[in-house]
């Protein structure tokens, strides 16, 4: 293969520009289906992550294909250039600058755009946001292993956990001692009545950790190389590794008291929830749980759970993902 | 401080060199050029055996210009004065330490839109942000042709500021060569 073909993988055809707001300039990149009609609005993960991690795969090539997705990194992740005072960083500025994107998502393609919010992990968090604490028109909320209420998270985290580390130690497969460690500290946290910020980050890691000792459906990948992606990537690795540093901690302070559980009644459009059944990070019940509360009739919402899928569930069962995603999204645009 | 000792320089003498090279910050190319001043030099001899060895330490300040291309972000061009301390062996061989001060505009790739006063969504080709941009860089290099000619490497780190919450650091490596302005100095 070479090099210039490899390039170009990296670099794939787009409308690719700047929206600034409120101090920031954010990168946006919308490749696709453009005459669809439908924009979905990635909300990337972290906090401190990047639009550009969900812009590969065999989802996403196959989700451009009928529809147009665009991709922004989040103010102070990313590739986001400018300066903004820290006091103001908050959960609430980053659902503004999603509701404010929306308007200018419409503005360049077209009032009549179906636009979709599309949320992965963290960007659960700031999708219900989005929701509930602007004045954003959206068309629908698609909500991906979402997380919208950390201390329920957290709850529901230890749960999963504390279950699994007993069935596994039981079943005495190859990472028994692992479980035994997890089971240790899961207790030691669920000793007090709180989770504290600091328990909630160990959880987080023995999630992650936990999705490292389950088998997982091993996934298909798509055209688009990493490689190119690397060489032709829109952000400085470093520079934005050492800015989302900052965001991360600063968001995930305002975050850590944030529980949108009582409020997802206020949801009116149309609502997606995926989760995958072997996801420890956010787990499905927080899903299961936002499908039964939003104010939405039953064919206007869904909820679908993936066998033997973790936290990227878009990389275990891609061509489910983007067929469940195309078809909701056809039947309520 | 390294901007004022920079400008006065231009005001009271001639260059000595000046130098060009290739820039990359990862994979995304650039160019940068300078023009060198000498504020201080000294020789160091000493005889090994029937050999006469001079190494010298030269102090110099260089105002430059450089700037890179990184598609689908930006343009970055920065404007900066140096200090630059130069030790060169009795062979040619160089090192130097490199410290530099001076202001980025960073121009966003494509268009940036805004919504205006009004609500409408208005775009700007040469939208983007202002830093400071403050370096700290490493060289090794080799004088050729009767030292008037040299080439150099240099990793160089900088960090801008302010750069969204907070600073951000940028590693950039250069390839370069410097003549020796009017022959060996």
């Amino acid at each position: 293969m070479s090099l210039g073909l490899l390039l170009t993988l990296g670099c794939t055809p787009g409308d690719y520009w700047y929206f600034r707001t409120d101090g920031v300039d954010l990168p946006v990149r919308v490749e696709g289906n453009l005459e669809s009609g439908v924009v979905l609005l990635l909300l990337h993960g972290g906090p401190g992550g990047s639009a550009v991690d969900y812009n590969i795969g065999l989802d996403a090539e196959l989700l451009e294909d009928t529809y147009a997705m665009a991709y922004y990194d989040q103010r102070g992740q990313g590739g986001t250039h400018g300066r903004f005072d820290t006091d103001r960083y908050t959960v609430q500025q980053v659902a503004d600058d999603n509701a404010n994107l929306v308007r200018a998502l419409r503005a360049r393609y077209g009032d009549d755009t179906s636009v979709w919010l599309y949320g992965h992990s963290w960007g659960g968090m700031l999708g219900t946001a989005t929701l509930l604490d602007t004045d954003a028109d959206v068309d629908g909320w698609i909500e991906s292993a979402g997380s919208h209420d950390y201390p329920l998270n957290d709850t529901y985290s230890a749960d999963m956990l504390r279950t699994v580390a007993a069935e596994e130690i039981e079943a005495g497969g190859a990472y028994t001692s692992d479980w035994e460690r997890i089971q240790r500290r899961v207790d030691r946290i669920l000793e007090d009545d709180e989770i504290t910020a600091y328990e909630s980050v160990d959880l987080n890691i023995m999630a992650y950790d936990a999705e490292g000792y389950v088998d997982l459906a091993e996934g298909e990948y798509g055209e688009e190389s990493y490689f190119g992606l690397f060489v032709g990537n829109p952000t400085s690795l470093l520079t934005a590794w050492w800015s989302g540093l900052d965001g991360s901690t600063l968001l995930n302070v305002d975050a850590q008291k944030i529980s949108y559980t009582d409020r997802l009644d206020e949801i009116t459009v149309p609502s997606l929830f995926l989760y995958g059944d072997r996801d420890f990070i956010c787990p499905a019940q927080l899903g299961l749980d936002a499908y039964e509360r939003v104010s939405v009739e039953e064919d206007e919402k869904d909820f679908i759970l993936y066998e033997d899928s973790g936290h990227s569930l878009m990389v275990n069962r891609p061509r489910q993902y983007a067929d469940d995603i195309i078809s909701f999204v056809e039947d309520n645009r | 401080m390294i901007g004022l000792l920079t400008t006065t320089m231009l005001s009271q003498a001639s260059p000595t060199a000046w130098s060009i090279g290739y820039i990359a910050q990862g994979v995304r190319p650039g160019a940068r050029v300078g023009l060198e001043w000498t504020l201080l030099e000294a020789e160091k001899n000493l005889s090994r055996r029937d050999e006469a060895r001079t190494t010298t330490r030269t102090l110099l300040v260089e105002p430059a210009l450089q700037g890179w291309y990184h598609w689908g972000n930006h343009t970055p061009l920065t404007a900066s004065g140096q200090l630059i301390y130069r030790r060169t062996s009795h062979r040619g061989w160089s090192r130097e330490v490199l410290v530099g001060q001076g202001a980025t505009y960073a121009i966003n790739a494509g268009l940036t839109y805004s919504f205006d006063d009004s609500g409408a969504l208005t775009s700007s080709r040469l939208a983007g942000q202002l830093m400071s941009a403050t370096s700290l860089g490493l060289g090794i290099g080799h004088d050729t042709a009767g030292a008037t000619l040299a080439w150099h490497l240099r990793p160089t780190l900088t960090v801008w500021a302010p750069y969204t919450s907070g600073i951000a650091p940028v590693a950039t490596i250069e390839l370069g060569i410097r003549r020796v302005w009017g022959g060996a100095q």
